[in-house]
């Protein structure tokens, strides 16, 4: 293929890579926007018809659905909740009219978009639309640059692409959520309107189900003095709504969340306006990163064009590279932003409201005695750390390496480190054991104990610790071992010579020799220790009172427990940045004072 | 290959060791305490390796002796008549024998998983010229700062969205990409001569051609050292499948003895049978390809 | 160009158009032009750092230049990956593949161009014979000595049976006799090939020996490109006049004024006239070991003085290490049977013929011989 044939072709993918994303998110948008209208529609048909129902005159409709409806005496079997239908180019509800005492259909009821449409969605799409075209215009100034060949600055063009991409999907995000802000307006109303319009409202707060028929939405019932009856609600959303001021309509927050209130009679609606009406943030987001990604890519590829050699080099390349790519954009990238997005969100699995919190996740943390318990927990269970480190450098310098059966020795020492941690975790515990275990068994021999090992809150994390200096010091004896070989003998007939006693050759000659060996197995046994789990979810599940709760078991806890998942994602942030940071630390001190060294 | 790699660390074991050697010859010890010496370093050898051997040992020996037995104080070393039954009793209980196959095709998945993108990736980064090689490489070596835990959830979430929970593919296919195997790969790969490759180029082999047909068979040690770490890892892994599998048929050995110790607490010589099962085919993989393993450190000065 | 004529062979000739090659921003060459006539035999010689690997690396294809023309065989080849070149590449380590035997390792470039298996292995029967292998060919590289492999190395080459060979250093790991024998065998294939071959080394010997012209480069830059003999009895410069020769050549660095139409030199107590070189400055003069007479100390037409430092006789003659004149110390290449002894003063006397004078940008030859 010819250079501008290359050239031609891979514009046409950058200029693909932008607009597709574009175009994906315009249709997510809509798909969104329009399932909810439809729901909204079928929804007031169903309101609608159970209104007919109660009331057994068709005429209260006029006043909440002026010249939108219309009642037939054609009985569809396929009716019987309300359906949406696609009709004249609009869609159409319909819903089975039933008889007082809803056994017999006794016609349907038809439903129509208000004429008007709903009110107009603000300026956001035609506003965003400008901005696009006006960056897309500033993006083809580099573009036509690279064509000519002269030199591009390379940030500019991710920037341009990153423009192009957001502001018409953040646009149409935005105005996708006033959009179904008023759409959830105007199902409360309905709802509301639907309540006040009954003549005998008493009769029907009665029966909940009723008013659950009548509006599809969470309420609670409420009596004369304001106590909760009945809720549909969370119960902290519950006493949340019940806390407030009797003649309460608009949004409130209640348990964090955003509630479209009303107040009809002793009935308390509420409505979780999130259920729906949130633009899908997240595949707009990941949308425009892959669109900007794959558009950068075809952009520097076609800067390449006229370099066959060249340009064949990182095409060859990016073919070996591609699946670990994308597999660390999807599955490490990804998951590390989508955290730090859930952290800033109320999200649980099992509850459809998902609001976006700020950082409250991260005060409430932050002020949680259990949350530093935890951290404390981790922070002293990292000492066993440089105990270890000292025995295993010890066993090193003392334990003979030219036995004859170094190979099954050195085995032996590795042993515990790769197996199953489960499993030597069940035979510690068993070793543990108050009355029958080993250890104290052996302590009673010389005349001590018993000690409670994992039932006692003194000594608990305690004895993890003594596991895991078990579990790790043959394995650091073994590395210590193959740095000592690496020193020079020389150095040490050098000391000796000079006089040099064997302190002085170990604290002159054996700990500088063996400092990067040092320095990478405590980052590396820190940064593992701060991770622990296994242990403390076979042995101690955190127990007892807590006194073995670590930060990543809490983190589990958090999230498949208590299914807190924002909440647990802000943890396990918040746990990010101390292994940074402690990390960082070990980096600076300890690499500096080798320099100086 | 492994025995000279042996032979090699046991030479220079002789050199780094102040202690048992290099004594000056003018000052010639007297030999008793040089004999004492010895004696004391092979009499703490002797007591480290049997505190290796010590909770295996007794997970071993509790695992024989019946459920009366261990209740006993002070407690009895040995089991007065083996209790094998123990064992067919333990494994039937649960379904020890999916637990194994479960592990197995996680293990082995991630294995190769691990090794065609470790292989791609560091040979790329090791061998191949690209824009941006090194800037990618460093994006590459800092995930591994990430801790598990942070895209424990958001990994979760996705292979749920993906319908895949309670799956193979869920289990295995965020464990596919080892960043440590990359860079293992990478200095191994930057080991082998670039002028071999460049003599394949000569001769006509495409890009692909010489990876496979050169660079790839002379690092076959390197492949095996990480397949092995690789399927230890996986066979180690508790907290992904524990989160990922929900039915009793997916669970891991890891995961399956867990809640069987939960389910089983007092009963131990059941637990240690089960304990024992899981520890077994681990500890002979790693008796027959320990070399493996001190390669993989001396490579890359860690793990 | 004569040899290719006679065989009425394609055109082989491989051109270099100011070719410049940087590292990032670190120039390794900096425009490069060189033409190798079809068949002939080019040595690119210089101190390792000089760019003279990179040079035939880019001929090759296996680096890009960063800007400036390749040519092979009349056809521009910037574009043109490495495999269809062809060319066939010899490397300094051998570059055998270790997991292949040694009629693998032959036959590997042949399987890759996909040609039959019957054509394959008469390739390789017919390179192993005339390279002495044909006991040797299911043998690993790991099981073969020094030699062996080197002969490997070259019949991976020579089955390719390209247009032009490309060797890089390929002697250096040899020890000395293998080494001899070897470019006996070298020039003896081309002569019977009459391939182009494109040879590097770092070996002056080597490319005196083997060079039909020699390529003399320094930092990245041609410093000159001619046959070997002319290379060394005028160089183009002082570097070239340093590099090629054994010993080195003897050189002290003085002035020159212009003065009655010639050009006069004067270091210290010596005075020389040249033909006119329209420079004046510092400038120095060079002449090689068999360029200097000792005489007597006294007498009267010594030019310079100094004293012997150490002897080494060589049988057939004698190696004269002097601590001077200037500040380097002279070496003088005279009779076997010449008698001196270490620490004996002496007087030398400059062969007039063969005086270089260098000065000027980059030490450039100015003149060769002195006028009266």
């Amino acid at each position: 293929m010819s250079v501008r044939g290359r050239r031609r072709v891979l514009a046409a993918f950058t200029y693909a890579a932008l607009v597709a994303p574009i175009l994906a998110g315009l249709h997510i948008v809509g798909t969104t926007v329009r399932r909810v209208e439809r729901h909204l529609l079928r929804t007031e048909a169903a309101v609608a018809a159970e209104l007919v129902r109660e009331t057994g005159d068709p005429q209260v409709l006029q006043s909440l659905f002026p010249d939108r409806w219309r009642i037939s005496e054609e009985i569809d079997p396929t009716v019987d909740q309300a359906v949406v239908t696609w009709d004249h180019g609009g869609p159409q509800a319909r819903a089975a009219i039933y008889d007082a005492d809803s056994w017999s259909v006794v016609g349907t009821l038809h439903m129509e978009r208000p004429a008007a449409g709903r009110p107009g969605s603000g300026l956001y799409l035609p506003i965003g639309t400008a901005l696009a075209v006006l960056a897309a215009a500033a993006l083809l100034i580099p573009v036509a640059r690279a064509w000519t060949r002269a030199p591009v600055r390379r940030w500019l063009f991710p920037l341009g692409a990153l423009l192009v991409i957001t502001i018409p999907l953040a646009s149409a995000g935005w105005s996708a959520n006033a959009r179904l802000a008023e759409t959830t307006d105007a199902r409360m109303q309905v709802a509301v309107q639907a309540l006040e319009a009954l003549p005998d409202r008493q009769t029907v707060v009665a029966r909940p189900g009723g008013v659950y028929q009548l509006t599809g939405l969470p309420f609670m019932v409420r009596d004369a003095d304001g106590n909760v009856v009945f809720s549909s609600l969370s119960s902290a959303a519950t006493e949340d709504l019940a806390a407030l001021p009797a003649p309460a309509s608009g949004t409130s927050y209640a348990d964090r969340v955003a509630y479209a209130v009303a107040d009809v009679g002793q009935v308390r609606l509420a409505l979780l306006p999130y259920a729906h009406t949130n633009a899908p943030t997240v595949p707009l987001v990941v949308l425009a990163l892959i669109g900007v990604a794959l558009a950068a890519l075809f952009a520097a590829l076609a800067d390449l064009a006229d370099r066959p050699r060249v340009f064949r080099r990182n095409v060859v390349a990016w073919s070996f590279l591609a699946p670990s790519f994308l597999h660390l954009v999807i599955f490490t990238i990804g998951p590390l932003l989508f955290a730090a997005w859930l952290s800033l969100h109320r999200w649980s699995l099992i509850d459809v409201a998902r609001p976006f919190l700020g950082l409250a996740n991260y005060v409430s943390i932050l002020t949680d005695i259990s949350w530093w318990n935890a951290i404390r927990n981790t922070a002293v269970f990292t000492l066993h750390v440089p105990a270890s480190m000292a025995l295993a450098l010890a066993l090193a310098l003392i334990v003979q390496r030219r036995a004859r059966g170094i190979v099954f020795l050195r085995a032996l020492f590795f042993l515990p480190s790769i197996t199953s941690l489960v499993a030597i975790a069940i035979a510690w515990q068993w070793m543990f054991h108050d009355e029958y275990g080993l250890l104290n068994w052996s302590l009673s021999l010389v005349g001590l104990g018993p000690v409670h090992w994992l039932t006692s809150t003194e000594t608990a994390l305690l004895a993890i610790m003594l596991m895991s200096v078990w579990l790790v010091v043959g394995y650091q004896m073994v590395l210590f071992q193959a740095g000592l070989a690496a020193i020079p003998r020389d150095l040490y007939d050098a000391a000796r010579m000079d006089g040099a006693g064997p302190w002085r050759r170990f604290v002159h000659v054996t700990l500088p020799g063996l400092r990067h060996t040092l320095f990478f197995v405590l980052v590396t046994s820190v940064i593992g220790s701060f991770q622990i789990f296994g242990a403390v979810y076979v042995m101690t599940e955190g127990g007892p009172l807590h006194s073995t709760d670590v930060a990543v078991f809490h983190i589990y806890e958090e999230a498949w427990e208590f299914f807190r998942f924002g909440n647990a994602a802000a943890m396990s942030w918040i746990l990010f940045a101390i292994i940074f940071v402690v990390t960082w630390l070990q980096f600076r001190t300890l690499e500096r004072r080798t320099e100086e060294a | 290959m492994g025995g000279r790699v042996d032979r090699r660390s046991g030479g220079a074991a002789g050199r780094g060791l102040p202690h048992t050697t290099a004594e000056p010859p003018k000052r010639r010890p007297a030999g008793r305490t040089r004999r004492a010496r010895t004696v004391a370093a092979w009499a703490l050898t002797a007591l480290l390796a049997a505190t290796m051997l010590l909770p295996f040992l007794w997970m071993v020996s509790t695992s024989l002796m019946s459920e009366l037995e261990i209740y006993r104080f002070p407690p009895r070393l040995l089991p007065a008549a083996a209790q094998w039954d123990n064992y067919p009793g333990a494994l039937t209980a649960r379904p020890f024998g999916r637990y194994f196959v479960n592990s197995f095709i996680f293990a082995v998945g991630v294995v190769l998983g691990q090794l065609t993108t470790a292989a791609t990736t560091g040979y790329a980064f090791a061998k191949l010229e690209f824009r941006g090689r090194d800037r990618l490489f460093m994006l590459f070596l800092s995930t591994m700062m990430v801790p598990a835990v942070v895209v424990l959830i958001p990994r979760f979430l996705l292979i749920d969205h993906l319908g895949w929970v309670d799956s193979y593919a869920g289990l295995i296919s965020t464990e596919l990409v080892s960043v440590w195997g990359i860079f293992l790969m990478r200095q191994y790969f930057r080991t082998v001569p670039r002028e071999l490759e460049d003599a394949g180029v000569i001769d006509g082999a495409g890009p692909w051609t010489v990876f496979w047909r050169i660079s790839l068979p002379l690092a076959k040690p390197a492949l095996a050292t990480l397949g092995l770490f690789a399927f230890i890892e996986a066979w180690k892994n508790l907290l992904w499948p524990l989160i990922v599998t929900r039915s009793m048929e997916m669970r891991t050995v890891e995961v399956g003895i867990a809640s069987f110790h939960g389910l089983f607490i007092t009963n131990w010589p059941f637990q240690m049978a089960a304990a024992v099962t899981a520890v077994v085919p681990i500890v002979l993989l790693f008796l027959f390809t320990q070399r493996y393993f001190v390669q993989g450190i001396q490579m890359t000065g860690f793990r | 160009m004569s040899q290719a004529g006679q065989q009425r062979s394609p055109d082989t000739s491989v051109s270099l158009v100011a070719v410049e090659k940087y590292f990032g921003d670190v120039p390794a060459i900096r425009s490069l032009s060189i033409e190798v006539d079809s068949g002939e035999f080019v040595v690119l010689v210089g101190p390792s750092g000089c760019g003279k690997t990179t040079a035939l690396r880019m001929i090759a294809g296996l680096e890009e230049p960063t800007s400036g023309e390749i040519h092979i065989g009349g056809h521009r080849v910037d574009d043109v990956e490495p495999a269809d070149r062809n060319i066939a590449m010899v490397f300094q380590n051998y570059a055998l593949y270790p997991h292949m035997s040694a009629r693998q390792n032959l036959g590997f470039g042949l399987k890759m161009r996909k040609l039959p298996r019957e054509e394959i292995d008469a390739r390789v029967r017919r390179a192993a014979e005339v390279l002495g292998l044909a006991q040797l060919l299911d043998r690993r590289p790991a099981q073969l000595s020094g030699g062996q492999r080197q002969r490997v190395a070259l019949g991976r080459a020579l089955v390719r049976e390209p247009s032009v060979f490309l060797f890089d250093e390929p002697l250096s790991n040899l020890d000395a006799r293998l080494r001899v024998e070897m470019r006996a065998e070298i020039a003896d294939l081309h002569r019977r090939l009459g391939t182009t071959m494109i040879f590097v080394t770092h070996d002056q010997v080597e490319a005196m020996t083997l060079g039909q012209r020699i390529a003399v480069l320094n930092e990245g830059a041609l410093q000159q490109y001619a046959a070997p003999l002319r290379v060394y009895q005028e160089p183009a410069n002082l570097f070239v006049a340093t590099f090629i020769g054994t010993p080195t050549i003897n050189t002290i660095e003085g002035q020159l004024a212009t003065d009655a139409g010639r050009s006069v030199f004067r270091a210290s107590d010596l005075t020389l006239a040249f033909p006119d070189a329209g420079y004046t400055g510092a400038a120095a003069i060079g002449v090689r070991p068999e360029g200097l007479e000792l005489v007597n100390v006294g007498a009267s037409d010594a030019d310079l003085r100094s004293t012997v430092n150490r002897l080494e006789p060589l049988g057939n003659e004698l190696l004269v290490y002097l601590d001077g004149p200037g500040e380097r110390p002279w070496v003088a290449r005279v009779n076997a049977d010449s008698r001196c002894t270490p620490g004996e003063l002496i007087g030398i006397r400059l062969d007039r013929r063969r005086i270089h004078l260098f000065g000027g940008e980059q030490q450039k030859r100015l003149a060769t011989g002195t006028v009266a």
